[in-house]
C-alpha cells in the first residue's frame, strides 16, 4: 500500500525557493534582506581592519623595527665588511632592501640650501634611472615633487627623483642621496627587513653571507619588536568575527522558519516527504548564503580590494557555509515533526 | 478503507484525554466525529492518520485486528483545524503545491488547481495571497490542497468552523463526491448539526 515518494525536479524546488523568499516582508525576503547586510557587514569588517593593521604595520615599518645594522661606523676596530656582500643580503628572501649608506659631505643647491650628500648603495634605495635622489622629509620641506632636474651651486642640472620615505635608522631622508660608491669595504651594513620577519630570526643567516675582514667582533643592532606588527596582522580576531557573523545570520534564519511552522506545515500537507522538505530548506539556505557572500566579496571589492588578498574572499565563503552548516540543524525542528505537530505551534 | 480503533487511551501527563474507546469508520463513507471541545478529536484525528502514538489500543486500517496495516502518514490527506498556508503565495498555488508534490508538472497543477478552487467558489481568490484570504476562504482553500493531494483517506479536522452554511453544504458534498469515488473521509465536528448530512457517525465526551 505504501506509495513510492514521488520525484519532484530540484529545479522545482529551486522555483519554490525563489518564490518562497521573493515576496517583500515575506520570512523569506527578511532572510535575504539580512543575508545581504550582514555579509556587507562581513566584507566591510574584513576591509577595514585589514587596511587598519596594513597602515600598523607601514607605520612599524617605517620606525625602524625592521632596520638592522651590522658592523660599526665608527669604530676603526670593527671589522671590515665586503660591499659586494652586505649589497648581497638584498636577495635573501627576507631582506627588503640592503646596503650602505655614507656621508660624503655637504652640498649647497639653490632649490634646497646646504644640505648633507649621502652615497649609498642602490640595492638599499631604488634610484629608478634618476641621477640623485632627494630624501622625503627635504622634498616635503622644499615643495620638490619630482622627477625633474635639479641645479648646483655651478648651475649644473641633475636628472632627480624624490626617494621613497625610508625607515629610521637608514636615515636618509633629510639628505641628497648619490649612488657613488667608491670603496669595495665597509665598517657597516644597513639590512632593511621584510615586515613579517624577526630580526632574531634572520641574523644567523645574514651573518653568515658577510665576508669579513678583521679580528673584532661585529656588532649588531637589532629591534627585539621586530616582526610584531606582522604577527598582529596574521593573529587578528575579524576572521573568527566574520565567521561568527555566518553563523549568527544562519542561526536568525533558521530561527525564522521556526517561528513560521505553517510554512513547513503547507508543504508537508501538500504531500513533501521530509526529505523533499530537506531540499527545499537546503536550496533556500544556499540562496541565502550566496546573497551573504556575493554581498562580503561586493564590499571587499569596493572598500579594499587592494589590500587583501584572496583569502579574505576565502573567508567570506567560509562565513557562508557557517551560516549554511548552522541554519540546517535549526531547520530540523520543522522538517521532522508530523504535520499536526507543526500545525499545533 | 475501513478503519478501526480499538481500545485507545491516550494521556498528556496526567491528563488522561481519551480511554478504552473503540470507534469504526467504515470504507468509502463519510464519517463525522462529534464531541465538545478539549474531548480529544483532533488528539483521535493524530492517531488514526499514524501520525500520533496511542498510550494503549491500536488503530488498524483495511481490516479488523491483525489483518489490516498499521496507519501511514502518508497516504492521508489532511485539513487542518487552523488553516495552514504559504500566506504569500497565491490561493492557486497552494493548492497547486499538492499537485506538484505528486509528480504533476507545474502547468497541470495549476490548471487543477483552478478547477478545485472554481468549484469551492474561489475563483476570485486564486491569484491573491493566501494569508489576505478570509478565515472562511482559508478552510476552503485548505480542503481543495487535501483533494488535490489525490490520497486515498481525507480526514478533516472541523472544516466547517469558519463556514457559513452554504459553503458547510458546499464542502460536505465535496467530500461526499470523494466517497461515492472510493474515498475514505473523516470529519471531525463539534456542530451536532452535521450528524444529519453524514453516512456515519462516531462521538467521544
Ligand atoms: N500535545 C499536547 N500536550 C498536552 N496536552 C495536549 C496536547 N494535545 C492535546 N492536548 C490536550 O488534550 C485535550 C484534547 O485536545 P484535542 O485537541 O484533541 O481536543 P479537540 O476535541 O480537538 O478540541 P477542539 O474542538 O477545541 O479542537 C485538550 O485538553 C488539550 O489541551
Ligand atoms: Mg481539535
Amino acid at each position: 500500500m505504501k506509495r513510492r515518494d514521488p520525484r519532484v525536479s530540484i529545479l522545482e524546488w529551486a522555483t519554490e525557493a525563489v518564490r518562497n523568499l521573493a515576496p517583500w516582508r515575506s520570512r523569506g525576503f527578511l532572510a535575504v534582506a539580512l543575508s545581504v547586510v550582514t555579509g556587507g557587514v562581513a566584507g566591510l569588517m574584513l576591509a577595514a581592519s585589514a587596511s587598519a593593521y596594513q597602515a600598523d604595520q607601514d607605520r612599524e615599518d617605517l620606525s625602524g623595527a625592521q632596520v638592522v645594522v651590522l658592523g660599526e661606523e665608527s669604530d676603526p676596530d670593527s671589522p671590515l665588511i665586503s660591499r659586494a656582500s652586505c649589497e648581497g643580503l638584498a636577495r635573501l628572501p627576507q631582506v627588503r632592501a640592503a646596503g650602505t649608506a655614507r656621508l660624503m659631505g655637504y652640498r649647497y643647491f639653490p632649490r634646497l640650501g646646504r644640505v648633507a650628500v649621502m652615497a649609498v648603495s642602490p640595492q638599499l634605495v631604488q634610484f629608478g634611472g634618476q641621477q640623485i635622489l632627494v630624501g622625503a622629509d627635504l622634498a616635503d620641506r622644499s615643495g620638490l615633487r619630482g622627477p625633474g632636474h635639479l641645479a648646483d651651486s655651478d648651475g649644473v642640472g641633475h636628472a632627480y627623483g624624490v626617494a621613497p620615505r625610508q625607515p629610521e635608522g637608514v636615515d636618509l631622508n633629510g639628505s641628497v642621496v648619490v649612488a657613488r660608491w667608491p670603496d669595495a669595504q665597509v665598517r657597516s651594513c644597513l639590512v632593511w627587513l621584510q615586515s613579517a620577519v624577526a630580526a632574531e630570526a634572520a641574523l644567523p643567516t645574514l651573518v653568515s653571507q658577510l665576508e669579513l675582514q678583521g679580528q673584532g667582533q661585529l656588532a649588531v643592532r637589532a629591534n627585539p619588536e621586530s616582526g610584531a606588527a606582522a604577527q598582529r596582522l596574521l593573529g587578528r580576531s575579524d576572521r573568527a568575527a566574520v565567521l561568527l557573523l555566518g553563523m549568527l545570520v544562519g542561526a536568525a534564519s533558521g530561527l525564522f522558519r521556526r517561528l513560521r511552522p505553517a510554512d513547513a506545515a503547507s508543504y508537508r500537507l501538500s504531500g513533501a516527504s521530509r526529505m523533499a522538505l530537506f531540499t527545499l530548506v537546503l536550496v533556500e539556505d544556499l540562496i541565502c548564503a550566496s546573497a551573504f557572500v556575493a554581498a562580503g566579496l561586493a564590499m571587499i571589492a569596493v572598500s579594499g580590494g587592494q589590500v587583501l588578498g584572496p583569502a579574505s574572499g576565502l573567508w567570506v565563503g567560509a562565513a557562508g557555509l557557517a551560516s549554511l552548516v548552522t541554519s540546517l540543524p535549526v531547520a530540523l525542528a520543522v522538517v521532522l515533526p508530523q504535520p499536526i505537530g507543526l500545525v499545533k505551534d | 478503507m475501513l478503519i478501526e480503533v480499538r481500545g485507545a487511551s491516550v494521556s498528556f501527563g496526567s491528563r488522561e484525554v481519551f480511554a478504552e474507546v473503540d470507534m469504526t469508520f467504515p470504507d468509502a463513507e463519510v464519517s463525522a466525529l462529534i464531541g465538545p471541545s478539549g474531548s480529544g478529536k483532533s488528539t483521535m484525528l493524530g492517531a488514526v492518520s499514524g501520525q500520533l502514538k496511542l498510550d494503549r489500543g491500536h488503530v488498524r486500517w483495511g481490516a479488523a485486528s491483525d489483518a489490516g496495516s498499521e496507519p501511514d502518514p502518508d497516504l492521508v490527506a489532511w485539513v487542518p483545524q487552523s488553516a495552514s498556508l504559504l500566506g504569500h503565495r497565491s490561493c492557486v498555488e497552494n493548492v497547486a503545491l499538492a499537485g506538484l508534490c505528486r509528480g504533476l508538472p507545474r502547468s497541470a497543477a495549476m490548471e487543477m488547481a483552478h478547477e478545485l478552487l472554481a468549484d469551492f467558489g474561489l475563483s476570485k481568490v486564486a491569484l491573491t495571497p493566501a494569508g489576505r484570504a478570509s478565515g472562511g476562504e482559508r478552510q476552503r482553500i485548505c480542503v481543495c490542497r487535501a483533494l488535490a493531494t489525490g490520497r486515498p483517506l481525507v480526514i478533516a479536522d472541523e472544516p466547517s468552523a469558519n463556514l457559513d452554511a452554504a459553503n458547510t453544504d458546499l464542502v460536505l458534498a465535496a467530500f461526499a463526491r470523494l466517497a461515492g469515488s472510493g474515498v475514505t473521509v473523516i470529519a471531525a465536528s463539534h456542530d451536532p448539526a452535521i450528524v444529519g448530512v453524514v453516512s456515519h457517525v462516531e462521538y467521544l465526551r
